[in-house]
């Protein structure tokens, strides 16, 4: 398929954006940050990974990193979240492997968090990265003394004596410059939630700026203050380094409603992966008396979505709540908690359906457990916010646990899907 | 079943604590549509296990105005027939979001459990948490401990317990038209109650022509005879009872329609406050919903003030018995006040005379409500239009105000949404068997 039918495939149906046939047997290591700091917007990765038929994704985080992880991998995805807790959690260790995994040809993108983590900084933790010498617009130094107390403690993130402040949220209009396109065009709506505004560096190559802003924008400030902010600055940026590249993204091109971003961000994994085919073998790494199938598995699976629902159902009226929880520098809302769960759910919903399937028993058994947790904490947080009007004392553990679950869902899925594609004679 | 189902029904096995999903066999749809045309199917299925069958209409929970209606088909201790009680306000739409079309529960438990029916998962649980309690401490607790307050709770109070024949199973706090004693049913299989929620979707194969229809409709029913009118209040003088409006005026509240229902056939009065007050009720639950029309008539015949036949409604409501069994057994006994009455409830023993003589609830009034359907409309008239509000899952007291939901329209509707090419002769064919 072209990426134009692949697009019209994706619009028009829940189909993948890809024929199976198009990446067998060979299939890039992708890599997924889900360590600390990461909120949920990497759940979006998974699913345009899944999407696109990239199937050989792994999940890191910070410990596996330092253990390692990165070695076999030929991207790594870094979404939103706590840039600080990100950088806190790798340390000068996780930076330098990431450092080599970018030199010796690795692929890096950062959405949002991901975007801050490798731009130049003083401040601690941070200051371990500095892959990219470019300054960014929205920091508060640049505003006069009335602009600064124009913000509210949601719209920035304290940054030593400055903070970061944040001007719009949701749909932008990005101009694709420097002869990029996303999707065939060279203008595309992308959303916004926090990433950076970079002023102009020689250290990096534009791909996207700032161009306005549409129906759909919601304004955190006044637009005049949106504009000076903005416009005209870079929102998507690359950096070679060594033999790999940086591609960093202020607004979510991994966005499930944004398929021209997604295309773009595609076309990039596809054409970076070039010269570095990875032979996907099928993995017999696994024991093969840890593998669970038949009636068992699917009573397993039972059990899951048992506790899936059961927790979604809980969560479902908690969006009503006016409460939000700051978990390090990030503030979680209540409905956060169901786009984990939904997008588990989602994707139980394609395994229920194969026919054929087998699983890694202890990973699964661990996603019953967490998800058991998961319920029991929700309903406490639930009855906390009724009763106190807000519940604290769990929501780090809470979210700990539905990235832990999430993640190791994914693990189990994609292995899944790697499976079948590796089981399927080639040609079909 | 691809279209208009959740593909799924749930057999649980309360003797053995087993359930077992099957598909919903879209062959078994092309014959008898949905509904109790389904629910009759699986109740003589399983007929030799006692079954109590919980269903939906084809259309029940889509855009089709109306489409509130749930069911319960099995065998009334009353009567002896197996009969339908209606399920309205949000349960039929829960159960159907449940992830289930249809649940069989046959046999019965050693002790007492409830089922907790939830994004097409069925649970048997244990019921120690809830037996004993009244239907609102019920629908309470059960909300408390799944945490959520949009649960639907279809639940017997002391009454189903100790197998009354008037044992009624309520949804929620509410009254329900189970006037066939399911609730004693539900208490000999020791089952507490039923507890629905889901967030499951519906795929509808014409999706662009069935919302053009719906609408059609919508607009089309709104400019009709009922148009200005509202509440259980004005339904008594329209069907030839007494006028209650003025009666009941003074308690009013507010006026609440079932799911998707464009007549509130429901009035919610308050009983500890001021109906009028504007400010944020002080009390946690000071007043009552009337569903049932013939409750409320009944306890108006032994001449109780409003105030009063409410707040029996309401005792009625919490321990789970029939308000229409418990008004006329009251009127052959003699008991006028609300203290004996209320206290008759416990081993309420009689012959009623006002019991349904079909298989449809007598909850919904014997004739035409506000509209003109034309020719005759006499108990075979009323018989067919309840059997098809019931097949396709439409509120059947709203199918007695609206001529133009007519039985056309209706097919043409679950042709849009599911391509089976339903026709007049198929729904004949289901009628009739139904009525056999």
């Amino acid at each position: 398929l072209t990426v134009g039918e692949s697009l019209l495939a994706f619009k028009n149906s829940s189909m993948p954006l890809i024929s199976t046939r198009d990446h067998l047997p060979y299939s890039s290591p992708i890599g997924i940050y889900t360590g600390s700091g990461a909120s949920h917007s990497w759940l979006w990765f998974v699913g345009i990974l899944d999407r696109m038929g990239f199937y050989n994704v792994h999940f890191v985080d910070e410990k596996d990193i330092l253990s390692n992880a990165l070695e076999p991998l030929n991207v790594l995805l870094m979404s939103g979240g706590d840039t600080f807790a990100i950088a806190e959690g790798l340390g000068a260790e996780g930076s330098n492997k990431l450092r080599s995994f970018i030199n010796r040809g690795g692929l890096y993108i950062g959405t949002c968090a991901g975007a801050y983590l490798p731009l130049k900084s003083s401040m601690d933790s941070l200051n371990q990265f500095n892959f990219i010498n470019v300054k960014i617009s929205n920091i508060s130094r640049r505003l006069s003394e009335p602009e600064r107390h124009s913000f509210e403690k949601v719209a920035c993130s304290s940054y030593g004596c400055d903070f970061v402040y944040h001007v719009v949220r949701e749909d932008v209009l990005l101009e694709m410059v420097n002869g990029f396109q996303a999707d065939g065009k060279k203008e595309v709506i992308a959303p916004l939630y926090g990433g950076p505004s970079m002023l102009p560096s020689e250290d990096i190559k534009p791909i996207a700026t700032y161009k306005g802003f549409t129906r759909k924008t919601k304004f955190l400030v006044k637009k005049e203050l949106a504009e000076k902010t903005l416009i005209g600055n870079i929102a998507v940026a690359k950096k070679s380094m060594g033999k790999g590249h940086l591609y960093i993204f202020g607004p979510h091109f991994e966005h499930p409603y944004y398929p021209s971003c997604n295309l773009f961000l595609e076309e990039i994994i596809r054409k970076e992966q070039n010269g570095r085919p990875h032979y996907s073998k099928k993995d017999s790494s696994e024991d093969l008396q840890n593998r669970i199938k038949g009636k068992a598995l699917r009573e397993l699976l039972k059990d899951l979505k048992r506790e899936l629902s059961n927790t979604r159902i809980m969560a479902s009226g908690m969006s009503d709540f006016s409460v939000s929880w700051l978990i390090g520098n990030k503030y979680y809302e209540p409905e956060k908690i169901s786009v984990f769960i939904n997008t588990v759910w989602d994707k139980m919903k394609v395994l229920e359906s194969m026919p054929y399937l087998e699983v890694n028993r202890t990973l699964l058994l661990q996603c019953v457990e967490i998800s058991k947790e998961i319920t029991k904490d929700v309903k406490i947080i639930k009855s906390e916010i009724k009763e106190r009007g807000d519940a604290t004392s769990l929501t780090s553990k809470l979210f700990l646990n539905l990235k832990t679950l999430s993640s190791h869902f994914f693990k189990l899925y994609f292995k899944v899907k790697r499976d079948q594609l590796q089981d399927q004679p080639l040609g079909e | 079943m691809e279209y208009l189902s959740t593909n799924k029904i749930a057999i649980i096995d309360l003797a053995t604590s087993k359930i077992t999903d099957q598909e919903v066999d879209e062959d078994l749809v092309r014959e008898r549509i949905g509904g109790v045309g389904i629910t009759m199917a699986l109740y003589e299925q399983y007929q030799s296990e006692d079954p109590i069958v919980l269903g939906t209409g084809l259309l029940t929970g889509t855009l089709a105005p109306a489409s509130a209606l749930g069911m319960i088909t099995a065998k009334s201790p009353l009567t002896g027939k197996v009969c339908h009680a209606p399920l309205t306000l949000y349960a039929g739409l829960e159960l159907k979001y449940s992830g289930f079309d249809y649940l069989v529960i046959k046999g019965s438990s050693k002790k007492p459990v409830y089922l907790w029916i939830h994004d097409g998962v069925a649970d048997i649980s244990d019921a120690k948490d809830v037996w004993g309690k009244d239907v609102w401490a019920s629908t309470d607790t059960i909300r408390e401990l799944m945490g959520d307050s949009l649960i639907q709770v279809l639940a017997i109070g002391k009454a189903g317990e100790s197998e009354s024949d008037f044992a009624q199973v309520c949804i929620n706090y509410w009254a329900s038209g189970d006037r066939w004693g399911f609730g004693k049913l539900f208490g000999r299989k020791k089952l507490k109650l039923v507890a629905l929620r889901g967030m499951s979707l519906l795929e509808v194969l014409d999706p662009e022509g069935f919302v053009k229809q719906c609408k059609e409709l919508l607009s089309t029913l709104k400019a009709v005879a009922f148009a200005d009118k509202k509440g259980i209040e004005e339904i008594p003088a329209a069907i030839g009872e007494e006028d209650i409006q003025k009666w009941l005026a003074p308690l009013v509240h507010r006026h609440q329609s079932c799911f998707n229902t464009p007549f509130p056939t429901n009035t919610f009065v308050f009983l500890d406050e001021d109906p009028k007050l504007l400010k944020e009720s002080e009390k946690e639950e000071p007043g009552f919903l009337i569903t049932d029309v013939y409750g409320l008539l009944g306890f108006k015949k032994l001449g109780l003030s409003a105030a009063d036949a409410c707040a029996l409604l309401r005792e009625c409501a919490r321990y789970g018995i029939d308000a229409v069994a418990v008004a006329e057994l009251s009127q052959k006994a003699g008991k006028k006040k609300p203290d004996e009455i209320k206290k008759s409830f416990s081993g309420l023993k009689g012959a009623l005379e006002n019991i349904g003589k079909g298989r449809f609830s007598p909850w919904s009034p014997p004739k035409p409500i506000f509209a003109n359907f034309g020719g005759s409309q006499d108990a075979q008239w009323w018989e067919r239009k309840q059997a098809v509000a019931y097949i396709f899952g439409i509120h059947p007291i709203f199918a007695l105000m609206s001529p133009e939901l007519s039985e056309e329209k209706l097919i043409e509707l679950a042709n849009l949404g599911t391509g089976l090419g339903f026709t007049s002769e198929i729904l004949d064919k289901v009628i009739a068997d139904i009525s056999k």
